[in-house]
């Protein structure tokens, strides 16, 4: 099950135009393609008439015929031309789902259209600030969403599964903080007196001693926000070299997602080799959790019914997440049988 | 490790009973049996808000002490001990007394610190009104008892 009032990330804005484009949803499949005035929409992959997927028609001014008989539909859903007659049905139309497009990303909203405000969408502005410099991936990870969250909230994995890229031993020596406040999960290590990792010693010649900080901050259930950094030791964090990592993870369907990524830095912003560097390398780093965990889904799925996760102190965060987007689903849930259906009588 | 659960939290916990929420449990689940089991309650009734500490004797000792008129003070939290903190009213300062950390707690918050290291940690009450709950749980059959999410 899946928290449908809430805006994924559906695509990146780079990756939409006229060309009509397929994503699978919360196992819900949408079209996506733009106006001639630029503006994103999506709507149901499926055309009314015989269910054939619209993306694979194409655009014709604001509108997407479908590629198997020419209905056509205009941005707002609604069918505009049916091919050999005139008259249009009234059921000729197909789910059009709100969209935001902000900051190099556009979300999408699969729950109740009437609960989508735009001001809930997060905040992602590091992506486009010229102050900062910007590394981005996609990928798709063959596991379920909650793969992904256990593992962005627990990084002591790096020093284990990344212990060639960007692991170190001491993380996992260092405790951590969880704070839960509404709906957002924070999981925060400071790593006091410790050596700068190399990405700061190369580009910034930061040598000698710093207090290095992780902290995950999960907007359950589709962004984490990963605020990282090197600071002088005993320094405010917001005087050192900052990192933002943005963490869009949209569930495909009970066994795969989408992850959009995107690393930001606030030091050696101009470097472009250094930005060379950490494409490749984070490509490395995402490559591995994204083996890891298709092959944790894999034992997910043999694993024995009755048999469960051992979480332990580490893992704090980790459940107060999983509980959280356990009462959303509930919620909705119940919401939705509270809801009279469309024509019922009372 | 500590962890901070606002009041405001959407971590539902199962029902707790007429007049009282849960806090916190450890293990942090319902549906798992274990000895080490303990459960904090909030409960107010006329004469005011309470932390209710629920724990089988035989393997957690609790000790609840209250503070208020303006307290400051020390409290050491022995290594494999467990702390609940809750401010029952007004706000409370809650800080490593070697830092780096502090935390402000509100009512209906809770505050769990926990760890294999003894640890101290100074509580501020910074209006003479308010007032906060300090539970010691102590392991009684093992070396520490840790958070078992």
């Amino acid at each position: 099950m899946y928290v449908l009032n809430t805006w994924y990330v559906a695509a990146w804005s780079s990756e939409v135009d006229r060309k009509p484009v397929k994503r699978v949803i919360c196992e819900q499949p949408i079209v996506l393609f733009r106006t001639q005035n630029g503006t994103p929409v999506a709507l149901a992959d499926r055309c009314a008439h015989r269910a054939f997927p619209l993306s694979e028609g194409r655009t014709v001014g604001d509108s997407i015929e479908c590629g198997y008989h020419g209905f056509t539909y205009g941005a707002d859903g609604m069918c505009t031309k049916v091919p050999a007659q005139s008259t249009i049905p009234e059921r000729a139309k197909v789910r059009k789902y709100p969209l935001v497009e902000k900051d190099g990303w556009i979300w999408a909203w699969m729950g109740d259209a009437d609960l989508a405000d735009p001001a809930d969408v997060p905040d992602t502005h590091w992506m486009t600030d010229p102050g900062w410099a910007t590394v981005t991936h996609s990928f798709h990870f063959k596991c379920r969403a909650g793969l992904i969250h256990d593992n962005l909230l627990d990084l002591t994995h790096e020093s284990f599964l990344h212990q060639t890229t960007v692991g170190d031993d001491y993380i996992y020596e260092h405790g951590i903080t969880v704070e839960v406040e509404g709906s957002v999960v924070s999981v925060d290590r400071l790593m006091p007196s410790v050596q700068a990792p190399p990405l700061y010693a190369d580009t910034m010649d930061a040598r000698g001693l710093f207090d290095r900080f992780h902290c995950t901050e999960f907007f359950v259930p589709n962004l984490h926000v990963l605020h990282s950094g090197i600071t002088g030791e005993g320094k405010p964090r917001a005087e050192g070299y900052l990192i933002k990592v943005l963490n869009g993870i949209t569930p495909i369907d009970e066994h795969n997602s989408w992850y959009y990524y995107a690393f930001s830095r606030n030091f050696a912003v101009d470097d472009a080799q250094a930005t060379e560097d950490l494409r490749v390398g984070l490509n490395t780093v995402l490559q591995e959790d994204a083996d890891a965990l298709e092959a944790q889904e894999i034992g997910m799925q043999s694993r024995p019914n009755g048999e469960f996760d051992v979480l332990i102190a580490q893992d704090g965060g980790v459940a107060k997440a999983r509980r959280i987007l356990s009462t959303l689903v509930k919620r909705e849930q119940a919401a939705a049988a509270d809801r009279p259906v469309a024509g019922a009588r009372a | 490790m500590w962890m901070l659960v606002r009041a405001d939290s959407q971590d539902d916990y199962w029902e707790a009973g007429q007049g009282q929420r849960t806090l916190a449990a450890c293990p942090d689940t319902d549906e798992r049996g274990d000895p080490w089991r303990w459960t904090a309650r909030l409960a107010e009734d006329a004469s005011g808000p309470e932390v209710l500490i629920e724990a089988d004797p035989d393997y957690i000792g609790v000790q609840t002490s209250v503070y208020a008129d303006g307290h400051t003070g020390v409290v050491e939290r022995p290594a494999g001990h467990q702390m609940v903190v809750t401010s029952l009213h007004g706000q409370v300062l809650v800080a490593a007394v070697d830092g780096p950390w502090e935390r402000w707690l509100n009512p209906g918050d809770v505050f769990i610190v926990e760890g294999e290291d003894d640890e101290s940690l100074r509580i501020s009450l910074t209006v003479p009104e308010a007032r906060v709950s300090v539970t010691m749980l102590a392991p009684r059959r093992a070396a520490a008892l840790r958070w078992v999410p």
